[in-house]
């Protein structure tokens, strides 16, 4: 699956667009992401390591609601995250 | 529509039979206080509380009405047409929704502790969210220490600031996570002092710093995440916020067909004049186009459609109805003339507040981003 990032996440991510990465779930994909980029945890992440509702989940252009870690993916999978933060 | 409408006149008959009397004096002293940066009296506001007004969208079982969100906004959009003191709906609506985010936690202490003290006005409540950061490097700080927490840093804008009792504020953690807690005003190392803004004078805004305030652990509200509970916040405030503004623009417009009708210029009514005309006919379409776009959101909230931290209708709606309400007021101001610049205290007053419409909740311009990368993002096209 490839995770694609744009806006804030964007400079989180190093300015890669999009990063490859070999996972079967949601919760696998994190894993991996936030272990290749230690500094998306901290955005991405609650204390709990739990995704923050704040960062809307798409898959393949479908608003996910409710994403669970359990989500299976496949390798042509496409997500990405609207980080729709006001205020501060 | 039809039913809509039909509401909309039961509620307007509402607020006026219920609340009208209590509107018209919070109004009588709105020039003076904005210029002493004076908030309602407190006796007003406990008479809101005691009539209904505080507690009528919150549930039944805290002492509410329950009424819908509908019916809420419409109650807040004649608030707006009736009061001419803007802080008057906008604190009203602040305590109504932390009341309500509150609720949600299920817990019995703090519906006892907070919740039903907020709903009887016995209790004012205030959201310290905003520091000079951005979300992710907020320089307030909550530590465990034994069985509770220390708390420290400083929030530069709390609308009703200098009246709250109790803070809803949002400290980064330890792991860099942020959580909502409740801080009481009288806690040792809470200091509350004025914020300057460039309006809002009459709602009592202040800065709020917290030096090693110790709490206990069930101060803590949200444990983790307290991001999206902010944001859960600013997605209900960021509907509320226009209803009222709404409710005056139609009163500014009103008031310049009143004034403009018994204003002689070159021996005819200004009122008759043709540019005149164009221009009341713009701010009329500018408040009818606000308010189907303001109903509409409000019936898909009712209705249970709008996703919980950020929707695109509700934000689509705060910024359009924003947008109309400013353009409404700049052109009472281009066909009132001097009158309107020097011969009443009203206007510029209601200029200078509601251009805070456009930060508040999300500026215009952060939701026009989201709003498109949500459009994008549905494309698939990113």
């Amino acid at each position: 699956m490839n995770f694609e990032f744009t806006g804030v996440l964007l400079r989180s991510a190093g300015n890669r667009s999009s990063v490859p990465i070999p996972a079967a779930t949601l919760g696998d994909a994190l894993t991996e992401l936030t272990s290749q980029l230690p500094q998306m945890g901290r955005i991405l992440l609650d204390n709990t390591g739990q995704l923050r509702r704040a960062h809307r989940l798409f898959l393949n252009g479908e608003l996910v609601p409710n994403p669970d870690r359990t989500m299976v993916l496949s390798e042509s999978d496409r997500i990405e995250f609207l980080t729709a933060i006001a205020g501060g | 529509m039809v039913a809509v409408m039909d509401r909309r006149g039961e509620v307007a008959n509402l607020v006026l039979t219920r609340w009208g009397d209590l509107l018209n004096e919070i109004s009588a002293s709105v020039v003076d206080r904005d210029a002493a940066e004076l908030p309602p009296p407190p006796e007003l506001m406990a008479a809101a509380a005691s009539t209904g007004l505080q507690a009528l969208a919150l549930p039944r079982q805290v002492g509410g009405e329950g009424v819908d969100p509908l019916t809420w906004g419409m109650v807040l959009e004649q608030i707006g047409y009736r009061c001419m003191d803007v802080a008057f709906p906008l604190l009203l609506s602040i305590r109504t929704t932390i009341a309500q985010l509150l609720y949600e936690t299920g817990r019995a202490d703090v519906i006892e502790g907070y919740v039903i003290p907020i709903a009887e006005g016995r209790c004012a409540a205030g959201t310290a969210y905003t520091e000079d950061a951005d979300a992710f490097a907020f320089h307030t700080q909550i530590h465990r220490k034994g069985d509770g927490y220390v708390l420290s840093g400083h929030k530069v804008y709390v609308t009703g600031g200098l009246l709250t009792d109790v803070f809803l504020t949002y400290p980064l953690d330890e792991a860099g996570d942020m959580v909502a807690c409740l801080v009481h005003r009288d806690d040792p190392g809470v200091r509350v002092t004025p914020a300057d803004g460039l309006g809002h004078r009459t709602t009592a805004a202040g800065t709020v710093t917290f030096d090693d305030v110790l709490l206990p652990a069930d101060r803590l509200v949200a444990a983790s995440d307290g991001l999206t509970h902010a944001q859960r916040f600013l997605s209900d405030q960021r509907l509320w916020i226009v209803c009222a503004p709404l409710g005056r623009a139609q009163a500014v417009l009103e008031d310049c067909v009143a004034r403009l009708t018994g204003t002689i210029r070159y021996g005819e009514s200004v009122a008759g004049m043709k540019n005149v005309q164009s221009s009341l006919g713009r701010m009329y379409v500018a408040i009818e186009s606000a308010r189907a776009m303001l109903y509409h959101a409000l019936s898909y909230v009712t209705a249970g459609g709008a996703e919980p931290i950020f929707d695109p209708v509700v934000s689509a709606a705060k910024y359009f109805v924003a947008e109309q309400v400013r353009f409404v007021l700049e052109l009472a101001l281009r066909v009132l003339g001097g009158y309107g610049y020097y011969g009443t205290p009203h206007l510029g007053r209601y200029i200078r507040d509601y251009a805070g419409l456009a930060v508040a909740a999300g500026t215009q311009d952060i939701l026009e981003v989201n709003l498109g990368a949500t459009a994008v993002a549905r494309a698939g096209r990113v």
